[in-house]
């Protein structure tokens, strides 16, 4: 299949901190891709370096083959942007932020955009200053799928937005991606979000894509085990695929990517009474494989960090 | 397209248009002195005495240059709304340059308000005690065309990232000065007017270019 999205060694730094390192990102047609990172780890940097918002230090990024800098607007007319935060011209009515944007697309389908704002209860000729958060998140999703796009970027969608509004955000999303062949890149650090609507994954870790996989692919590899000792655990070894191994009493909790051979080795060495390998679910196994070495409480447990990759 | 876009830029500088057009009658009256009175006629007419001294008229036009350019930028970048327009289907080029050439349009046609207005007035019979001709207001004509290079430059400020407050207020003060220092050079048809057209095709050469390269993050 092919891809809609490449990027190549894509680069960035502001100053001389790198917020995107030597970033190869591929998102196929007609899939739905999550791009998952903390704040901070170079989600947005990315998008807006797809759409040409951002230069890139160095690398290249294509959306449907053509270089993002040379897209011609007959390509642009076939990618719709969402941006965080929803940025619409508060002192216009729906109707007029409909006009502007219809008046760059000559596919612009009026019928549906009037069904989706019937959909989310919004009055044409609501004045968008006077809308929520929410209200706002849906004229922006109104306008972008009225554009008929084949590949749909958001930003952090649902960035802001309480639980109904943002299920109901997704509910919508899931009925634009059964449109056969249409992409949707999103990033959110809502993990419930992307379990619900990704059929694969993309983890930023300080600027650097550490995973790409299809989402259950990652959550079968990230796993914990726990180790339980009678006495004093002894000190843990490095080994590939541990990500973070910490101490809590008589126990080492190790988390892992792909539980297996060398892993399996690493534990029988440590000579354990007990071993249970946990399933995480996405949202744990994020949080596992990102937070890196600061968390809560750090005074009452003992712990090493080590973050590896998946692979497709 | 271009049309929805025109609409759109003058309508977020309405409020500027409607001060400024205010702030030009104003300047209008203290010229002629209609709806001021209480003085005799040669206190108002300096510019039927060769002695076009347009003062309040230079603030006006400079503030308007300075505030529409920087309402047209600065704005965009405060609310995010660059992220709603340009990654549509247009080059980034036109898409400033249509926002160029409204900005430039407005503050050309409302700079030329009050001198109409005066021009009206003057040939009015009855109101003004010799015959009017245009040369009377040169002053004022090269106020306006110079307040041109303000406007670019207070765009070009408002487009261009800087890191500190210095640098990037660097185009404003400086077009600012210029363009003062120019509507009183001395032979200005072969002086100022040729600086400023060139300053001005620089100056949009550099915004292009900047609303090309920078990074709207």
């Amino acid at each position: 299949m092919a891809n809609v999205i490449e990027t190549h060694n894509l680069t960035k730094y502001y100053g001389p901190k790198c917020v995107v390192n030597s970033v190869d990102l591929r998102v196929p047609q007609g899939s739905v891709y999550g791009l998952l990172g903390r704040n901070g780890a170079g989600k947005s940097t990315i998008i807006k370096m797809l759409l040409g918002m951002v230069q890139p230090n160095y690398g290249r990024a294509e959306l449907f083959g053509e270089e993002v800098a040379q897209l011609r607007p007959q390509t642009r007319a076939r990618i719709a942007y969402l941006a965080e935060g929803h940025p619409l011209y508060r002192w216009m009515k729906i109707e007029d932020a409909v006009q502007l944007t219809r008046s760059f697309y000559a596919q612009f389908n009026d019928e549906l955009l009037r069904k989706i704002l019937d959909h989310f209860e919004l009055s044409p000729r609501a004045k968008i200053r006077r809308l929520s958060n929410g209200q706002r998140a849906q004229v922006s999703l109104a306008l972008a799928i009225a554009q008929d796009p084949e590949l749909l970027i958001l930003d952090d969608p649902t960035l802001g937005l309480d639980t109904v509004v943002r299920r109901d955000f997704l509910e919508s999303l899931i009925q634009l991606i059964q449109r056969r062949g249409r992409t949707i890149l999103f990033s959110s650090h809502i993990l419930g979000d992307v379990e619900r609507v990704a059929d694969r994954i993309g983890v930023l870790v300080d600027g650097v894509l550490r995973v790409d996989c299809p989402t259950e692919h990652f959550k079968e590899s990230v796993k914990k085990v726990v180790l339980e000792f009678d006495g004093s655990p002894p000190k843990c070894p490095a080994c590939d695929g541990l990500v973070s191994n910490r101490q809590v009493g008589n126990r080492i909790e190790l988390v892992v990517v792909g539980y297996d051979g060398q892993q399996k080795q690493l534990v029988e060495s440590l000579s354990p009474k007990a071993v249970e390998v946990v399933d995480l679910n996405l949202e744990d196994a994020f949080i596992e494989y990102t937070r890196g070495p600061r968390r809560s409480l750090p005074i009452f447990v003992g712990e090493e960090s080590n973050v590896s990759e998946v692979g497709t | 397209m271009l049309a929805r876009l025109v609409l759109k830029e003058i309508r977020e500088s309405l409020w500027i248009v409607a001060a400024a057009l205010a702030a030009y009658v104003y300047y209008f009256m203290t010229a002629t002195g209609v709806g001021l009175g209480g003085e005799e006629w040669w206190h108002w007419l300096s510019f039927l005495r060769g002695g076009d001294e347009p003062g309040f008229g230079l603030v006006v036009s400079l503030c308007l240059a300075a505030g529409l350019g920087l309402r047209q930028t600065v704005g965009e970048s405060a609310r995010g709304t660059f992220q709603f327009l340009l990654h549509r289907p247009a080059s980034r080029e036109r898409l400033i340059a249509t926002k160029l050439v409204v900005g430039a349009g407005l503050y050309l046609c409302l700079a030329t308000v009050p001198l109409w207005l005066i021009a009206w007035w003057a040939t009015t019979p009855g109101n003004a005690p010799a015959p009017f001709e245009w040369s009377m207001l040169a002053g004022s004509w090269k106020i306006w065309s110079s307040m041109t290079i303000m406007y670019f430059g207070a765009f070009l400020t408002g487009l261009r990232p800087g890191r500190w407050y210095g640098t990037r207020l660097l185009p404003l003060i400086a077009c600012g000065f210029v363009s003062v220092g120019l509507s009183f050079l001395p032979h200005w048809w072969i002086t100022g007017l040729p600086i400023t057209v060139v300053l001005d095709v620089l100056l949009v050469t550099n915004i292009l270019f900047v609303a090309r390269t920078r990074d709207y993050s």
